[in-house]
């Protein structure tokens, strides 16, 4: 199978983020949302102290050993108050119908100012239209995905607090500079145990549903995004018919190809080429073409 | 006036524990006695962030420990351990203090919250005051974020 070469475009050197958003990137937007914007702290003796934020049910080594400092150092018991999140169950978002067509529905965007647009003598003299990058990508599936969040403190006043907060970040915007959701949550769980053996705790639960949505880095073998550059040609075509209307010779002027990888034409002019002429330019033949 | 257990045997009885507990025994704790007063003792909510202590008074018992355990949370393990005080009456009141629920004990390092205070240990099961022999004080293992005790790392 012929692979079209034109796919073939060099991306190791982009500085162009490829458009994926993945379960990973939801749950560091939202926990990043919580940690810097909400912020949650506690007051105690006079000290504002940050609630540290955590994702629920760490492997044993990193919570008792690398994440120590949320323990106390004499008897390693959780240290409070803490938040803990945990992503629950996912659906597909039904109030955004979308028919993706196997990843060939895509949306397609140009970038700005592109390192091939260099101005230079060369461009103005051959009236160069500055080309563009485009980055095609597919239509991402809308999902709703589900939250639990625990808040475990002493008291209710610090309960109180860190719930004051949550209740104010509630229906709005969650995540950081690249990907954003909307967070919505109805009903906060409270509890307050105290029981013999231990400690008394108050405890708030709630589940946050958070319209997010997926796009992985490949599918089918392919990327989801694509890089597209626009044609750095432009042929001009002057056709010479007889009085038949037959046509018996086609001439295309200014063929310049300047779409090779790091290469400047030292040495150009105005020409007329025809039908199967080559040109060189830095060391490579060109076959001139209809 | 009884003919068995008089105070001549309750005194016996002292001397041979206070000699146990404080010669030979020797394991010490510390309890921690709250100040009322200062403890916002009026919250709505019947709680203190900024409760306070009286100096600890360091005393003799015999300790009765079990294993530490730990419970699988949300938040990662934790530690659970129960331990049992056992106090003498008459050593207590040389010390002046009188353990009660919610008291804080520290013994090696760690520190344990009183659940529970039981003065049920009669000596010939006599109701006198005299033969209350001790105090046992059922408690849990805390940590220095559930007690305003000592600065916390964090």
């Amino acid at each position: 199978m012929f692979e079209n070469r034109i796919n073939q475009l060099r991306r190791d050197t982009d500085t162009v983020r490829n458009t994926t958003v993945t379960f990973e990137d939801v749950d560091t937007a939202i926990w990043n949302h919580i940690k810097d914007v909400i912020k949650p702290t506690i007051e105690e003796n006079g000290i504002t102290r940050i609630v540290p934020v955590m994702f629920a049910s760490p492997e044993r080594w990193r919570g008792i050993q690398a994440d120590g400092w949320y323990r106390d150092q004499q008897s390693r018991q959780i240290m409070v108050p803490i938040i803990a999140i945990s992503r629950g169950s996912f659906s597909k978002n039904s109030s955004i119908a979308m028919d993706k067509i196997d990843g060939v529905m895509r949306k397609t965007v140009a970038s700005g100012y592109n390192t091939k647009n260099k101005y230079d003598i060369f461009s103005v003299a051959n009236k160069l239209k500055p080309t563009k990058v485009h980055y095609s990508v597919t239509v991402p599936d809308y999902v709703v995905i589900n939250y639990e969040v625990s808040i475990w403190t002493k008291s209710i006043r610090q309960m109180s607090s860190i719930i004051e907060k949550f209740v104010f970040a509630e229906a709005s915007y969650w995540g950081d500079k690249y990907d954003k959701f909307r967070v919505s949550y109805d009903t906060i769980d409270n509890t307050v145990d105290i029981a013999d053996g231990q400690d008394r705790a108050v405890r708030d639960t709630f589940t946050m549903n958070v319209n997010a949505y997926i796009i992985p880095k490949d599918f089918n073998n392919k990327d989801t995004t694509i890089k597209i550059l626009e044609p750095a040609k432009i042929v001009m075509v002057a056709e010479v018919v007889n009085s038949f209307g037959e046509e018996i010779k086609t001439i295309q002027r200014g063929v310049i190809p300047v779409e090779f990888e790091g290469g400047e034409i030292d040495e150009y002019e105005l020409f007329t080429v025809t039908d199967g002429d080559f040109i060189t330019a830095d060391g490579k033949n060109y076959n001139v073409f209809k | 006036m009884p003919r068995f257990i008089t105070e001549r045997d309750s005194r016996f009885f002292y001397n041979i524990n206070n000699e146990l507990v404080n010669d030979v025994v020797e394991t010490e704790i510390q309890i921690f006695k709250t100040v009322i007063a200062e403890s916002n003792p009026d919250d709505i909510y019947g709680e203190s962030t900024t409760r306070k202590y009286y100096t600890g008074v360091r005393i003799n018992c015999l300790i009765n420990r079990a294993d530490s355990t730990t419970d699988q949370t949300t938040f990662g393990q934790n530690v659970i351990q129960s331990i049992t005080f056992a106090i003498n009456r008459e050593i207590a009141k040389s010390k002046n203090v009188y353990p009660e629920n919610g008291d804080i004990i520290q013994w090696n390092s760690f520190l344990y919250e009183v659940d529970h205070v039981s003065e049920n240990q009669h000596i010939a099961g006599r109701s006198d005051q005299d033969l209350n022999w001790s105090f046992v004080c059922n408690a849990h293992m805390t940590n220095i974020s559930q007690i305003n005790i000592a600065e916390r790392s964090q």
